[in-house]
């Protein structure tokens, strides 16, 4: 899609909606009388603090690399039953599922459908993505994390299915906290020192100003006038956050979310899942990057 | 204090902007009241806001962080309230049921969807988005970018460029 598409959408978009009557007298009576209403008051502000204590949900655990496995079982399982994503394998077929049953280091898998997913990350998850736009496929999770599951399965698998290791989504966290640009360093400890007082926590890792430009030089390595228009001080400093089993990731975000110092966050592993297991089932090529035309 | 003047933009602008409040995914009183809120404020500085070169530009401006500060409020009731539902500060876990622009830019974090309709929906320069959205042009730019990495937009290096403006 170009930029001229977006914006004739957008417009087409805000058409729909139903219109809006502004009233231009009422606005000048409301603010006739707010004039002699604080011309005669004398206004007292009163600020409360509210400190919310949000309850942690406990939601059902789920089993992790654990999986027994049996010489003619198949470790083929539901996408809810897969706690996490190591690779993909595309395609998927009675072949591929042949080698992943007998591959010790295959915990479970589960069947992808081909589809165009929206938000996909950017590399190397995307190349993943892009391939799923033309091919069922499998998402495996790993019994030992590690590399090594990448590289023996692209090996069994050579000439029959692409290997796509995908555990760089495990990397971004459960919650990806951004700052404000020009967050004070007070702010920063605070929230610091909320996560590691917080049990919900498993580990968190800070990521400054200048780290971020070094992942974002990375990803926009190709769009030079970006690169020179963007500098280390303009981009957010972050907190990526792996929280324990069990634990909410919705409501645990929203709470540091409201932190001061934060301006906003994204939950990478589950938009990744949601991506990847709940796609649309009409691919839709004007919205594809994968395929120039 | 020109209330002819006022009234002309009033007319011309209240719809639209209330519109692009909605696209960035106010409910319909919500951004009716954000943007009233934003004329009100124009109308008490009118004198000074007339002279700018994008008075639109300012009750967009205005009208963002009105709404900005209203639901980090209706965000702080739901917390407060046990029984929440959905409304997170921005939906990146929502799922893509349906391929289609519409939901392309739903599925945007909030800041991305702001950014986005303030520059290809309003037309506005960089800096007075920046001036919205409380951080540096270069962030805004960043953050365009990103928003059209996720929606597939080709965004070049002209564009890229031009976003200086």
């Amino acid at each position: 899609m170009q930029i001229d598409e977006l914006r004739s959408v957008l417009t087409r978009l805000a058409d729909e909606i139903e219109p809006f009557d502004g009233d231009a007298r009422t606005l000048h009576r409301h603010e006739r009388r707010r004039r002699v209403v604080t011309s005669s008051l004398v206004a007292v502000v009163i600020v409360v603090v509210v400190v919310g204590a949000s309850a942690i949900a406990l939601v059902r655990q789920r089993d992790e690399g654990t999986a027994t496995v049996t010489a003619s079982g198949s470790k083929e399982v539901s996408s809810a039953e897969i706690s996490h994503v190591d690779i993909i394998v595309i395609p998927a077929s009675p072949a591929v599922a042949h080698v992943l049953d007998s591959a010790p280091l295959v915990a479970h898998y589960a069947p992808v459908p081909r589809a165009v997913r929206l938000g996909a990350p950017l590399t190397p998850s995307g190349a993943a993505f892009c391939a799923l736009e033309r091919n069922d496929g499998f998402a495996v999770q790993a019994s030992t994390p590690g590399p090594e599951i990448a590289q023996v399965l692209s090996r069994d698998l050579a000439g029959r299915a692409t290997v796509y290791d995908v555990s760089d989504t495990l990397a971004h966290g459960d919650i990806e906290l951004f700052l404000r640009v020009g967050a004070s360093s007070r702010q920063v400890e605070l929230v610091r020192a909320a996560l590691k007082s917080d049990p919900a926590v498993s580990s968190f890792r800070y990521l400054t100003q200048a780290d971020e430009y070094r992942i974002f030089k990375r990803i926009e390595a190709g769009n030079p006038a970006l690169l020179r228009s963007v500098k280390p001080s303009d981009l957010p400093a972050s907190f990526r956050i792996i929280l324990k089993r069990g634990t909410s990731v919705e409501t645990t975000a929203r709470r540091y979310g409201h932190l001061e110092g934060v301006a906003s966050f994204v939950t990478p592993r589950a938009t990744f899942r949601a991506s990847l297991f709940s796609p649309t089932s009409q691919p839709n090529l004007s919205l594809s990057a994968c395929t120039k035309p | 204090m020109g209330a002819l003047e006022f009234d002309e933009f009033y007319e011309s602008f209240f719809d639209r902007v209330a519109r692009a409040l909605t696209l960035v995914g106010a409910d319909r009183d919500l951004a009716r009241d954000a943007t009233q809120e934003a004329f009100a404020r124009a109308l008490r500085q009118w004198r000074k806001v007339r002279e700018m070169d994008r008075p639109d530009g300012w009750v967009y401006v205005v009208a963002m962080n009105q709404l900005r500060d209203q639901r980090r409020r209706s965000e702080r009731r739901r917390e407060r309230s046990p029984t929440s539902g959905d409304g997170a500060v921005d939906n990146t876990s929502a799922v893509a049921t349906r391929v289609s622009v519409r939901d392309a830019i739903a599925l945007l974090p909030a800041r991305q969807r702001q950014a986005v309709v303030l520059r290809y929906l309003a037309d506005l320069p960089i800096a007075d988005i920046a001036d919205a959205m409380g951080c540096a042009a270069g962030t805004v730019k960043a953050t365009l970018h990103q928003a059209m990495r996720s929606m597939r937009v080709e965004l070049d290096d002209t564009e890229a460029d031009d976003a200086d403006r």
